[in-house]
């Protein structure tokens, strides 16, 4: 059954690759209001890369990002022991422009698909961040891991983990988010969490599936509840 | 905008209901209670949805790639793309609209019946589709409008209304089409009126040759019936718990369709051909067969009153409906003029036959659902309680027609007077007075007393009174049963369907002389539960016993036992097989082949059995297939596989074996067929899907031609028994019907680009069917024939009957912009068709057949069409 | 004169028919009857309830509830249906108008999450974006937005999914929420009993036992309320049609034969005779019996006659296949083959007919060529003419 399956798709693959490809990122301008071009992640899967050769590109990162992939300053995010799809998707739409950032705009552009597999697989397999001592009775843990059903907050836990380090995965025939795509949050600073929030609230940062989602889950958290979940979350 | 709820106040003043009408109840607008006038589509675009199924290239959510399944495990179709609404006035409705029209046109055999049996294709203009539909998002109020046209018999339009979860109200005027022959070629004048009359230069008593050449010129015509019907409807929240229905339809069906016209068997005499046998047989010149054009002008009127209660504090689920439905004949009678004498010579007075249609006719029934959960084992019990009636009360037609039986004449030599029987006079009573009653009780309880386990008893009985009663008796004469077949019978043979107790002539004559009040009783007892093993597998089993006490039929009693076994289970992988097999056993009381004696001439006081007795009425060892001994077995399994994210297959095998435990009558019945399907539909912008099916039946049958030389000569005519002089086994034969159908199909949906979107389909239908005979020896067809045919020259099977038929439908959807787009639509249809009770129908003079007159050439064998059309599609 | 036969057949006619016929009768009216109290004393009942529910009656006028009365019934969630993610959709403060009819509907229990309690619709999406904008063009969920303009206090996604705290804390883990797909974890009756706390009585009346049911189908089998995919009935496919050969291949393939019904051509449904939902009928048809279903359409069919064809009063299905053919008129088997089954009877039926009997063979026979046996006997579902004992006037 699965043989004819595959004959039956390849078939049919033949036939519509010889027409031309219909892009989702395109999406007809004339539709509701969504942003006029994002990379589709949801079909994104986990990528490979050489850590070793990401290690021999990485002297200009650790400027910012540290030795380690531990930030210098809190207006950088640590990146050691992020999820390495996560990393080499926020490259490649930082070189493509579909996420702004006047610094990280620059780096990118220069690196080929392959120096961003290398770079995100080396930063993937650092040691993170060590867990730090959250409050376990604040607002922040409170919007973490519970949300705030009153004002229509969903818990951040549900994809980014109970501890900020990853979601919870169970296997399922059923289609899966991309959790690869997903980063792990723990140890981030308050200050590039906030404005990580912001920019996903305001839209300035929309340029993925992902982005889209956070728009939405962003713009029920509050100044305060922003401020809140950052501390939180830089003590994760 | 709609008043609000006009007809809520109106019925609930009429129930008598006062006060407010609280607001918070819940209704939902469900059809698929009443039958009828649910779909409204068309050939141009059979799920009267196409053109907003564009999928949104967004697909369903952010969250995952691909459409989830079924919990059987069918893709989900990716979501369509949703129209823009535009504020609607100041206020809080928005509305959305589309008009697609354009221009048809068809090419090649545009007049093939199977193109158009249920399509009105026109070359013309054409609405595809308007729509328009508008809402208020704080009500909850809404109007919705479809409508498509294809032509003045093919086109639809539904208005809807209402208020989400309140109350809706419903507006439809539709045609629906059907051509019933392309290739008709009606002799007479008159054809759709009551009266049909001969052409020019013919007049009854003409010769084959005559009839063959004016038949020759007459022209082709369409034989079709246009159903156009309109109803509204409402349906509605009254109280919290309380929801009214109320719907009236009016059905209009106007037409002519292919009839007939008997004036006494005509194969009976005949002759070898000149060359002796195995040459064209010289067609008998008595009797006479007419194939004839009737009227169709039907108006049926439905009335449905439902009031049902969703179960508040009572904790009843209760409801009741009732229906009224009122059937019209506009035209019930049909004359028609013969051009044959029914017996060479001046003794034919017959000029013509009279028909009676289909009386006016009225339905009534009313209908009570209840059902309430028991407080133990998580039951639930359900009653069901309905009484039908069905009344019929139309004046009756004089015997004989005074236009072609004038009074003063005689039937030939019997003496039967014109006068006598060509008045209503004739009749025992004036009016039909015919009416079936019916009353059905169902009592059902389920139970679940654990989670694994449930099970249910069913009990239903369902009674029928038929109590009309007619006796077939003339005041004017005194006697009893018919003239039949217009007076030519009595012509021809001199046989009547007539008894006279005390008369020499008639009080020996075998004749049905009352009506045969037929009712079937009915009580199904049902006992069944299904036991869920793990998550994944539950096994189910029922019993089912139907005893049926129909009468007066062959056997008092029927008991048609069902036990069924059903697997459903998710343990194969991802996939959903259910497998089901049933077993049916059918027995009864001692079998009668001739239980209808009561309604013929030997019940009668009077009767004188003549020295011969009387005609075996049919071979004791007959069963007729809804009586016999069945013995059944089917089985049937669907399996629906998941095949990656993007992919399912489905397949389904079953088998029929059906044995009938009679040698005459049906044998068996057995059917087999396999069934697969693909459907892929890997992102929102592609969809396909492959499909295939094949069937197999076969259907044999019995019979034995009774030996015709002992009639009215010898008392052994009267031996019912198989084997025996009357019925002997050299007469014995058998038919069997073998079919073989094929189906495919691929669809193929892809969107090239926001602006470009094509479909494509192909299907191809194949049938096949053969029917051959066996026969013991050549005494098994009719005596007459004995001196034309030959053993050789019968054969084994009638020509193969084929069916098939090939379409490729394509539509390219293209979008000038955010406006206005454009639809080109190209269907190309070919098959080609062979059906043996049509071979040899080529040309109109053809249908001339020494005394027989038809009237159809049948369809078309071979046919192709292309179907192209042109349609502007503009966003409102 | 007539007495005779006509008393004998009397004595054939029912003596048992009346027994049951009465029963029904008499359960009809004595539910008529009662039927009007039974409304006038519904919205009483419904007040009562209504005030049990309240804590404070004070704020109701007569028996309507406003949307602070709902609003206090339900925990304290954001109900609002994502208001955020529509531009068309304004969330506004909650007033004292009158609810929506669907701003009372409860939260399912989810046993599999027991401990989960509801968090209201604008948790939902802001996760679910996509799906709370498409769900809200279909007309199921169309119809709880409409409440939520008005900022209804309705419970939107949950009321179908059950309470979403758990899933929304872990929401990859099986069964934490209510879910009707494939994979769901949520057992079939618990999704179907479900939709029917809403969808109860009416067409799905009969749903417990019915085939669809026992063969474990849930709603989501054909149903599907987060889209706008079909015209009406919010379905899983754009038409009935196609839901319904999504597993009925071989009923489907018979509607391509050389008769049928109008269904490829798009002017019936399937659900134009078969309530899917159940009925007390094994083929799941919308009347008690067959013939009541065809002669709807056919109605000139139903007579009664004056004489009437055994077969055709009996079952409609003794002679045609309902869905499609190879045979004219939708015939199980050629005619004469057809009548030959049952009429042996003595003379012109019970002849073998043969291939030289057609109108190009050496014997051209009428019982052969074009309608056969109809050409003579053409009333043959019952005749009203005093002639018409065997159908051919």
């Amino acid at each position: 059954m699965s043989s004819m399956h595959r004959v039956l798709s390849l078939a049919a693959a033949a036939v519509i690759l010889s027409m031309p490809v219909f892009s989702t990122a395109a999406s007809d301008a004339a539709a509701t209001p969504r942003p006029a071009a994002w990379t589709d992640l949801r079909q994104q899967q986990p990528i490979t890369g050489d850590a070793q050769a990401g290690l021999a590109k990485s002297a200009v990162c650790a400027a910012c990002h540290g030795p380690q992939g531990l930030a210098i300053a809190p207006n950088f995010p640590n990146l050691a022991g992020q999820s390495a799809t996560y990393l080499y998707v926020q490259l490649k739409t930082l070189k493509n422009g579909q996420r702004s950032d006047p610094i990280m705009g620059g780096q990118a552009a220069a690196l080929s698909d392959a120096d961003m597999r290398n770079l995100a697989a080396y930063y993937s397999s650092l040691p993170p961040k060590p867990s730090g001592h959250a409050d376990a009775v604040s607002r922040g843990e409170q919007i973490f891991l519970n949300g705030d059903p009153t004002r229509g907050v969903p818990p951040c836990q549900g994809c980014h983990g109970p501890t900020g380090q990853g979601p919870r995965v169970y296997s399922s025939d059923a289609p899966k988010p991309p959790w690869s795509t997903f980063p792990r949050l723990h140890g981030q600073s308050a200050l590039y969490v906030t404005k990580a929030l912001g920019d996903f609230s305001s839209g300035a940062r929309s340029g993925t599936s992902n982005a889209l989602i956070m728009h939405g889950v962003a713009q029920t958290l509050g100044d305060a509840d922003i401020q809140a979940l950052s501390t939180y979350i830089a003590t994760q | 905008m709609l008043k609000r709820k006009p007809l809520t106040a109106l019925l609930g003043l009429a129930l008598g209901v006062v006060g407010p009408l609280p607001l918070l109840a819940q209704s939902d607008a469900s059809d698929s209670q009443r039958v009828g006038n649910i779909q409204f589509g068309n050939s141009l675009d059979p799920t009267g949805w196409g053109v907003f199924a564009t999928p949104d290239p967004a697909g369903m959510s952010w969250l995952h790639a691909g459409q989830l399944r079924t919990p059987t495990g069918m893709l989900y179709p990716y979501p369509h793309q949703i129209p823009d609404a535009a504020p609607l006035g100041a206020g809080d409705w928005t509305y959305t609209g589309l008009a697609e029209f354009g221009y048809l046109h068809l090419s090649g055999d545009r007049n093939d019946e199977f193109l158009r049996m249920y399509s009105g294709w026109n070359n013309g203009a054409a609405l595809g589709m308007l729509a328009l539909s508008a809402q208020n998002r704080t009500t909850g109020q809404y109007v919705d409008f479809r409508g498509s046209r294809i032509s003045s018999q093919d086109q639809y339009y539904r208005l809807r209304a209402g208020r989400y979860g309140d109350y809706h109200i419903e507006a439809f005027y539709r045609d629906i089409p059907h051509t019933l022959s392309t290739t008709a070629y009606p002799l007479w004048n008159g054809v759709g009126s009551t009266d049909l009359t001969l052409p020019n230069g013919l007049a009854t008593g003409s010769t084959p040759a005559q009839v063959q050449a004016a038949e020759a010129n007459r022209p082709r015509r369409t034989l079709s019936v246009t159903r156009q019907s309109e109803g509204v409807s409402w349906e509605g929240a009254l109280t919290r718990n309380w929801i009214g229905y109320a719907g009236v339809t009016n059905e209009k069906r106007t037409g002519d369709r292919d009839w007939g016209g008997p004036m006494y068997l005509t194969y009976f005499f005949v002759a070898p051909g000149p060359g002796g046998p195995g040459t064209p047989s010289i067609p008998g010149t008595f009797g006479g067969q007419y194939d004839t054009v009737r009227p169709v002008d039907f108006t049926t009127t439905d009335v449905n009153l439902g009031l049902r209660n969703k179960g508040g504090a009572s904790g009843w689920l209760l409801n009741f409906t009732l229906t009224g439905s009122f059937f019209r004949d506009h035209k019930s009678t049909l004359d028609y003029a013969v051009p044959f004498a029914v017996a060479p010579g001046s003794t034919s007075v017959v000029t013509g036959g009279t028909w009676s249609l289909e009386p006016d006719n009225n339905y009534y029934n009313v209908r009570l659902e209840a059902s309430h959960p028991l407080k133990f084992w998580r039951g639930q019990l359900s009653v069901s309680a309905a009484y039908s009636s069905m009344r019929q009360n139309d004046a009756l037609q004089a015997p004989l027609n005074p236009l072609y039986c004038p009074s003063g004449q005689f039937l030939g030599t019997t003496g039967i007077a014109c006068a006598d029987w060509n008045t209503t006079a004739a009749l025992s009573r004036q009016d039909g007075d015919a009416r079936i009653d019916s009353g059905l009780l169902n009592l059902r309880v389920d139970f679940r007393p654990t989670a694994k386990l449930s099970w249910h008893a069913n009990l239903r009985q369902r009674d029928e009174n038929n109590m009309t009663r007619y006796t077939m008796y003339n005041p004017l004469t005194g006697q009893y049963g018919y003239v039949p077949e217009n007076g030519a019978e009595p012509i021809v043979t001199g046989g009547t369907e007539l008894f006279q107790p005390g008369s020499p002539l008639y009080q020996s004559n075998f004749a049905q002389i009352s009506n045969i009040p037929f009712s079937y009783d009915d009580r199904k007892t049902e006992l069944g539960g299904s036991y869920r093993i793990n998550r994944n597998n539950t096994l189910s089993a029922s019993y089912l016993l139907d005893h049926q006490t129909p009468h007066p039929r062959e056997r008092t009693y029927i008991n048609d036992q069902h036990v069924k076994l059903g697997w459903d289970t998710r343990s194969l992988g991802n996939a959903t097989l259910r497998l089901s097999y049933e077993y049916q056993k059918r027995s009864g009381g001692p079998y009668n082949p001739d239980p209808y004696l009561a309604a013929y001439s030997p019940s009668m006081p009077g009767y004188l059995l003549p020295a011969v007795g009387y005609t075996a009425f049919t071979v004791a060892q007959m069963y007729k297939y809804d009586m016999s001994n069945l013995e059944a077995s089917k089985l049937k399994a669907i399996l629906t596989k998941p095949l990656g994210t993007t992919a399912t297959f489905t397949a389904t095998l079953y088998g029929n074996r059906l044995r009938y435990g009679a040698d005459i009558g049906r044998q068996s019945y057995d059917t087999t067929g396999a069934d697969v399907a693909w459907d892929w539909e890997p992102t929102a912008a592609t969809s396909m899907s492959v499909h295939a099916g094949i069937e197999s039946s076969r259907l044999k049958q019995g019979n034995v031609n009774d030996n015709e030389a002992l009639t009215f000569s010898s008392p052994d005519q009267a031996d019912m028994q198989f084997g025996g002089p009357f019925f002997p086994y050299a007469n014995f034969w058998t038919a069997t019907d073998n079919e073989r159908d094929v189906d495919a199909g691929a669809h193929f949906n892809h969107v090239f680009s926001p602006r470009v979107r094509l479909d494509l389909s192909y299907d191809y239908t194949y049938s096949r069917g053969l029917n051959s005979y066996d026969y013991a020896s050549l005494a098994a067809i009719s005596t007459v024939y004995r001196s034309i045919l030959t053993a050789a020259t019968i054969g084994n099977s009638f020509p193969a009957n084929v069916y098939r038929m090939q379409t490729l439908t394509a539509n390219l959807n293209l979008a000038l912009n955010r406006r206005v787009g454009m639809r080109l639509y190209g269907k190309y249809e070919f098959g080609n068709h062979a059906d043996w009770n049509y071979a040899g129908f080529n040309t109109p003079a053809d249908l001339i057949v020494g005394n027989r007159v038809f009237t159809e050439l049948g369809p078309q064998p071979h046919w192709h069409a292309l179907l192209v059309g042109a349609f502007v599609t503009v966003k409102l | 004169m007539a007495a005779t036969p006509k008393g004998s057949l009397v004595r054939m006619r029912t003596r048992r028919a009346t027994g049951v016929m009465a029963l029904s009768l008499a359960a009809l009216l004595a539910v008529t009857g009662g039927l009007g109290g039974v409304l006038l004393w519904s919205p009483g009942a419904h007040a009562q309830q209504s005030a049990g529910d309240s804590a404070d009656t004070s704020h109701q006028p007569s028996s309507r509830l406003s949307e602070s009365d709902i609003a206090r019934m339900l925990p304290s969630t954001d109900m609002g249906a994502g208001a955020s993610m529509h531009h068309d959709m304004h969330a506004h403060a909650f007033d004292d108008g009158p609810a929506t009819p669907f701003d009372a509907a409860s939260i399912p229990p989810n046993p599999l999450a027991p401990s989960a309690d509801a968090i209201g619709a604008k948790s939902c999406v802001a996760c679910h974006a996509l799906e709370g904008i498409q769900a809200s063009h279909s007309l199921h969920v169309a119809s709880f937005r409409a409440g939520s303009a008005r900022s209804g206090p309705q419970a939107a996604c949950e009321s179908c999914h059950g309470p979403g705290s758990e899933h929304a804390k872990n929401p990859a883990a099986p069964g934490l929420i209510i879910a009707y797909t494939h994979d769901a974890k949520t057992p079939i009756e618990t999704q179907t009993r479900t939709c029917l706390s809403c969808h109860v009585g009416g067409a799905r009346q009969h749903w417990i036992g019915s085939v669809h049911q026992e063969r474990g189908l849930s709603c989501t089998d054909c149903h599907n309320p987060m889209t706008r995919q079909s015209a009406e009935g919010v379905l899983a496919n754009d038409s009935i049609n196609q839901v319904c050969a999504s597993c009925h291949q071989d009923v489907r393939a018979q509607f391509n034969r050389r008769s049928h019904m109008p269904l490829p051509e798009g002017q019936i449904s399937c659900v134009d005779c078969h309530n899917p939902h159940g009925s007390i009928t094994a083929p799941l048809l919308k009347t008690d019996t067959v013939n009541e279903t065809c002669t709807t359409c056919h109605a000139e069919k139903r007579g009664p006659f004056l004489f009437e064809h055994a077969p055709v009063g009996e079952n409609c299905l003794n002679c045609h296949a309902p869905h499609g053919s190879n045979q004219e008129s939708l015939l199980v088997l050629p005619v004469p083959m057809l009548c030959q089954q049952c009429h042996t009877n003595s003379d012109h039926p019970n002849d073998l007919l043969t291939r030289q009997n057609l109108r190009n063979g050496l014997a051209p026979d009428e019982r052969v060529m074009g309608r056969s046996c109809l050409s003579c006997h053409s009333n043959i579902h019952g005749s009203n003419n005093p002639s018409g004992a065997k159908f051919h006037q």
